[in-house]
């Protein structure tokens, strides 16, 4: 009814409103845009390091004693029980090793476009699927299956795109374009040759090998390789907090050797996630000031119309009908205030995103709709509470 | 709603004066075929009889019922439906919007059910005609008067609750607007409940309490 939203919003201060929804804008996008950033960035840290987290892997270290020795730094089955038994180390998996000769080369358009002679002989090494973190449809391999999938280091990858290439006169290969990529794998031994196509299903930057599905290594190892068991030289292993100085102290007194530089990555990791959560805490803070101050602008709205509220009451409104011109106003308001910060945060994101792709750190995004569902949520969230406390104020004022 | 059954009825503010008259703390029923005039000088609690009817005051010991139902049990939204059909009040303050035309403030009232034609010539008969599409804050307090009296009779009601409703008129519009009142009061076959100060030669026919 246009009359009474004549009477009861007619003492709506529009600079007053504009800051109120500014602020209201201003944090929601903040809040969604860090909630975004955190989901992306979690993200792209787990496609760029399919081994992601708190995964450490150890070796022994190599001397001229256990060289000379027969025993090389491989782990036996009891140094391995005693490390599983070791607190704060949840998991454990030895490194299994391909006893078998393995060469790859580029067939195809590709094979024409880099010319002939790419062509590489290759290890492979095996952890079971649990440590791996990929695509299931993409690291599948079974009997028969000529497809074989392989994950290698980013290190590598990177040192044939950034030198390599450029100093042998080589196509640079985008990550995308080199997993479309088959390559001929030919794997050899007992005298006899099979011929497979490899695929390149990920890359890996902190597992230092050329990995294959289990599955796999046990096929070739069994027809192609010598047939005995051989104790495996590198461990990986899952601990909540590989950087304790409990674990070091152990991994120090054993001998065993850790990479430093995956530490590092993971303490980066763990500080990232960190930021991004501050960067939302600071979102759900503004927000929070922000439905404060939308909450006593309402109010205060109410309030001045103490009198016109009470006597429309008392001329026969219900309290429904008094309500709704606040009931539009305010929706109205969070609607404006929401698309404001849903375009802000999609901004942000998108910016965001640009320049991390420029960092090399481009990967499959993930959609937008986390910020989306929050912002529709806490959007909602605003409106109910707004909507209850100027609904009891007016039954206050209406006596 | 026929009766309105007052039962040992006393507003809070009042409890600690003598009580007087034949109002408060009694047995007390009014019949919607009569009407009556609320005697008092001020603040004896005539409005506040007409309030507590009304639902916008709760500050009393005692227990009132429209014909068998407590009022106590009655919520603000049930209230607001007994206003818009049952209950029509003059308020003594008038309670008309000022930036509101005065057509826009008869024409709001919940429950109206008369058009633009009748209320013209009601206005007409009360000499207000002119000021119908004028902002009630630019009229005379004795024209506001007869256009809250034109509010509370465009609804439907068995009981018309008038707070000294004739305080800012003379007497020749005082008489124009009692018959109107009158001439609702048949038509709707409504009881009245109207205070006075004391000079009560217009409410002829009317019984007369005292508080």
């Amino acid at each position: 009814m246009q009359v009474l939203k004549k009477l009861l919003l007619s003492h709506a201060r529009p600079v007053q409103l504009v800051l109120a929804l500014l602020g209201s804008a201003l944090g929601l996008a903040i809040l969604m845009a860090g909630v975004q950033m955190w989901v992306d960035v979690s993200q792209v840290l787990k496609q760029k390091d399919m081994l992601g987290g708190d995964y450490v892997v150890i070796n022994k270290k190599v001397s001229l004693l256990n060289t000379l020795g027969g025993k090389p730094g491989s782990f036996s089955q009891e140094e391995q029980q005693e490390i599983r038994s070791v607190k704060g180390i949840s998991d454990l998996a030895a490194f299994r090793k391909g006893r078998f000769k393995a060469s790859m080369e580029l067939s195809g358009s590709m094979g024409q476009i880099a010319g002939p002679g790419l062509k590489t002989l290759l290890f492979f090494e095996a952890l079971p699927d649990r440590f791996i973190d990929v695509e299931q449809g993409d690291w599948h391999w079974k009997s028969g299956d000529r497809s074989v999938p392989i994950i290698i280091p980013t290190d590598y990858f990177n040192l044939y795109n950034q030198s390599m290439a450029e100093s042998q006169q080589l196509p640079v290969i985008p990550e995308n374009l080199l997993k479309s990529v088959t390559f001929k794998l030919t794997i050899e031994g007992n005298g006899k040759t099979e011929e497979l196509q490899g695929r390149i299903a990920g890359f890996s930057q902190r597992i230092n090998s050329i990995l294959v599905p289990e599955k796999f290594l046990d096929y070739a190892n069994q027809r192609y390789g010598p047939g005995d068991n051989e104790e495996p030289s590198r461990l990986i292993l899952h601990a909540g907090e590989p950087s304790s100085p409990a674990l070091s102290a152990f991994f120090r007194d054993r001998g065993y050797e850790l990479n430093q530089e995956k530490l590092k990555a993971s303490r980066i990791n763990t500080l990232l996630q960190l930021v991004m959560a501050m960067v939302a805490l600071l979102g759900v803070f503004i927000v929070g000031l922000a439905l404060l101050g939308f909450l006593q602008y309402n109010q205060l709205l109410a309030y001045r119309s103490a009198w016109e509220i009470q006597t429309l009451h008392w001329t026969g409104f219900s309290l429904s009908a008094i309500a709704r011109p606040y009931l539009i106003f305010i929706l109205r308001n969070l609607l404006m205030a929401w698309a404001v910060a849903t375009a802000l945060a999609v901004v942000l994101r998108w910016y965001i995103s640009n320049s991390l792709a420029e960092k090399g750190l481009e990967a499959d995004m993930p959609g937008i709709w986390p910020a989306l569902l929050l912002g529709i949520f806490v959007a909602t969230a605003m409106a109910t509470i707004t909507l209850a406390t100027v609904r009891r104020q007016i039954k206050q004022l209406a006596r | 709603m026929n009766l309105i059954h007052f039962y040992n009825v006393l507003p809070v503010p009042l409890a600690d004066s003598p009580v007087k008259g034949n109002v408060w703390n009694r047995n007390l029923v009014f019949f919607r075929d009569k009407h009556y005039v609320i005697q008092a000088e001020s603040g004896r609690g005539k409005t506040t009889l007409l309030n507590i009817i009304y639902g916008t005051r709760k500050d009393f010991r005692g227990e009132v019922f429209f014909d068998e139902t407590n009022v106590t049990g009655l919520d603000m939204n049930a209230f607001a439906g007994l206003r818009s059909h049952t209950l029509s009040y003059l308020f003594q303050d008038l309670r008309l919007f000022p930036a509101l035309t005065a057509w826009e403030n008869i024409e709001m009232k919940p429950g109206n059910k008369f058009t633009r034609a009748h209320v013209e010539s009601w206005a007409e008969k009360l000499g207000v005609a002119a000021q119908l599409h004028k902002p009630c804050g630019k009229l005379s307090l004795g024209q506001q008067q007869r256009i809250a009296a034109i509010r509370a009779l465009v609804q439907p009601f068995s009981w018309l609750l008038l707070d000294e409703p004739f305080s800012h008129l003379d007497d020749r519009n005082a008489g124009l607007m009692m018959e109107l009142i009158q001439e609702r009061c048949r038509e709707e076959g409504a009881g009245i409940l109207a205070t006075s100060l004391g000079t009560n030669h217009r409410f002829v026919n009317f019984e007369t309490r005292e508080v």
